[in-house]
């Protein structure tokens, strides 16, 4: 026993004099300087560039490159979206008969609870970091990101969050169900997430805590980058509509992630050191709730804010003109960052709060509706009177103003507090809140995807599988979420694994069917996701490759912006493998500028 | 590498957008008429009572939301050609 301690100890050592040696040699974070090309805390070689990128996975792995790291991001997100798509399907499935037709309840509880953080915390967050890190520096005329090893080392963070997260499902089989995935739902409410003995709870916390500070390390970066690293021809006047969303976005991280993080640290030790922070003897479980949401509600507008900015973004450049009222949707933009604060107990309206709070809290949570309508009101405003080229990537904008409108005006209902009584815990809010993560959001997404597509792989993607993507992503969304608003006026309560209905509430036939449709429109997703990604691997390896920097004809309307002229020289700088002229072909990131322009 | 993708003018995209969303009113209107919830009364504006029958309500989805998203539709129209007046009359 003692020789085991010795060794163990003698291991320890080892491992910290190993951390002290890597920590010396991490110097100026700003620097680029690899570690493997022997840079140290001395600094003395800051300023040695490294010519070309490792080969392989080992460049993945070390990248620091903005560009790379959006690719990962990219990646990371898609795969995300796909194990959560997976679960919803799943769900989706369960639901069709009454008593529950594939799972039993703890495992539906636990791939509800799981689908519900892995499509926010790891496809959320993660996608809109990818176009972030990718465009954010194109954008604003910077080399890189401000500290761009602080940003590989959030990315970083990201996979044992997942796999934290993802624990139980792995560990459950081998534990002999002893770690088990969590299944409290996405909001962890005490007392249940509490009483839950469940190891994999911790787990689960622990993983969303280091998704968190993930997602406060990427928020510093960009709002460093955009505050420091601007070049010189880019001001406040004329920042880019996407840049003004991240920085609002970010911002909003950074109050209300470490909220996040310092409730989960709560939560854990009432679960694990028998504190009392939301026991009924300490600050009750309302605690919870309000500290949940003053993150949750903010963490809505850190989802929507950066891809309404990459609509403001692409929706002009397919209508021939520019935004109406550019300085108003900043303006929006930044209201909204502002009221996000002030709207979180409208998610708690029926759990007995004071009447007068919950007046106060309607009123913000109405007015937050009015920027969002400016800025609803400023697409359609660009597209009247514009000349509209339908492809993909257009298509999906106005998808996305369609379904805004949609999750939009539903959730100004529920803002209100009698119908919120009504409707609060039914398949009206899940409806509503899907309306604007996948009908909204997960538009915007793929609206960037496209247009974007041909700047990260040099090639066009396969129009009439972009046109397919999008025809079942929005009959498919329609009919999903639809199905789920007329399921909650029938009153079908959200989170239960089976049902069944008092036939004076509402016939158990009818709610079948509504769910049966919710199903059939799922599986319509289902099949545009998959020729989505089928569309995205099959062009990006045999697609038509781009041959200039305007693929999209923007020059002709005077849109084309920097990330395209950037793409244009690289395009111009680029030489074949093995080719002539050596000195040109060092000239990749910033390039040089053409000099006839 | 270009895509060819021919002109759409916008006022048309927009009309068929609110059609739509008109339309889809007016299906979730039939749906809860179907249903019949206990207490079901539409009144149009809370002044003109309808049947709660799937056409009563329908109706009612419609008119209600068509008359908001015309109010905004009417607001961009007016905004377009007051801009667009600015437009020819001061090219920059």
């Amino acid at each position: 026993m003692a020789v085991g301690d010795l060794v163990l100890t003698g291991l320890m050592a080892v491992l910290l004099v190993g951390i002290i040696a890597l920590l010396t040699r991490i110097e100026n974070w700003r620097s680029y300087t690899p570690l493997a090309g022997g840079g140290t805390a001395t600094g003395e070689d800051a300023a040695v560039l490294n010519r070309e990128k490792p080969a392989g996975i080992i460049r993945w792995l070390t990248t620091v490159d903005h560009k790379d790291i959006g690719l990962l991001y990219g990646l990371y997100g898609i795969i995300a979206f796909a194990v959560g798509g997976i679960m919803a399907m799943l769900i989706r499935v369960q639901l069709i008969a009454p008593g529950g037709a594939i799972l039993g309840a703890n495992a539906y509880n636990s791939i509800l609870t799981s689908h519900g953080i892995t499509m926010l915390f790891l496809f959320g967050t993660p996608i809109i970091a990818a176009f972030a890190n990718y465009f954010i520096p194109l954008l604003i005329g910077a080399d890189d990101m401000a500290f761009p090893r602080i940003n590989a080392i959030a990315f970083w963070l990201l996979p044992p969050a997942a796999l934290l997260i993802w624990a139980g499902f792995f560990l459950a089989p081998v534990t002999e169900n002893m770690i088990e995935p969590a299944q409290t739902a996405w909001t962890m409410y005490t007392p249940l997430s509490v009483e839950q003995a469940n190891p994999g709870v911790d787990l689960m916390l622990l993983g969303l805590h280091l998704s968190g500070v993930a997602a406060t390390m990427g928020a510093i970066n960009f709002i460093a980058t955009v505050f420091t690293e601007r070049g010189e021809d880019v001001s406040w006047a004329n920042l880019d509509i996407f840049s003004w969303t991240i920085l609002t976005q970010s911002a909003l991280i950074l109050f209300a992630f470490p909220l996040l993080g310092s409730a989960i640290v709560m939560l854990l030790m009432d679960r694990n050191l028998q504190t009392t922070f939301f026991a009924v003897e300490g600050g009750g479980p309302l605690l919870w709730q309000h500290l949940f949401w003053f993150f949750g509600h903010p963490e809505v507008y850190i989802l929507v804010l950066p891809p309404m900015g990459l609509v403001s973004l692409i929706l002009p450049k397919f209508s021939g003109r520019k935004l109406f009222g550019f300085k108003f949707v900043v303006y929006s933009t930044l209201a909204i960052g502002v009221l996000s604060f002030g709207v979180w107990a409208h998610h708690m309206f029926s759990t007995g709060m004071d009447p007068r709070l919950r007046a106060s809290f309607m009123a913000v949570s109405l007015a937050i509706a009015i920027p969002s309508a400016v800025k609803t009101f400023n697409w359609i405003t660009t597209m009247w009177n514009g000349r509209l080229r339908l492809a993909t990537p257009m298509l999906f904008c106005i998808g996305f103003v369609a379904n805004f409108i949609i999750g939009g005006v539903t959730g100004v209902f529920l803002a209100s507090i009698p119908v919120d009584l009504v409707l609060h815990d039914t398949y009206y809010v899940v409806g509503h809140f899907h309306y604007v993560v996948m009908g909204a959001i997960g538009f915007a997404v793929f609206a960037g995807i496209y247009y974007w597509f041909p700047v990260f792989t040099g090639r066009m993607y396969q129009r009439t599988l972009g046109k397919a993507h999008f025809w079942l992503s929005m009959i498919g969304t329609n009919l999903t979420f639809f199905a789920m608003l007329a399921l909650g006026y029938l009153g079908m309560p959200r989170r239960y694994a089976t049902y069944e209905f008092d036939g004076a509430i509402a016939p158990l036939a009818q709610v079948s069917t509504f769910h049966l449709l919710a199903t059939v429109g799922a599986f319509i997703l289902l099949v545009g996701q998959l020729i989505f990604v089928w569309n995205l691997l099959q062009s990006w390896l045999e697609g038509p490759k781009i041959e200039d920097g305007d693929p999209w004809n923007l020059e002709r309307d005077g849109m084309l912006d920097k990330e395209w002229e950037w793409y244009d020289r690289k395009l111009e700088t680029a030489i074949t493998d093995g080719g002539e002229d050596e000195e040109q072909s060092a000239l990749t990131d910033g390039g040089k500028p053409k000099s006839d322009d | 590498m270009s895509q060819e993708v021919g002109e759409t003018p916008g006022e048309k995209v927009v009309v068929q957008i609110y059609v739509i969303i008109v339309a889809l009113a007016g299906v979730m209107g039939f749906v809860l008429g179907s249903i019949r919830p206990a207490d079901l009364q539409p009144a149009l504006f809370g002044v003109i009572d309808l049947p709660p029958t799937p056409f009563g309500v329908a109706l009612y989805g419609m008119v209600t939301v068509g008359v908001g998203l015309s109010v905004m539709l009417g607001l961009v129209i007016y905004v377009s050609r007051r801009t667009g007046a600015v437009e020819k009359r001061d090219p920059q």
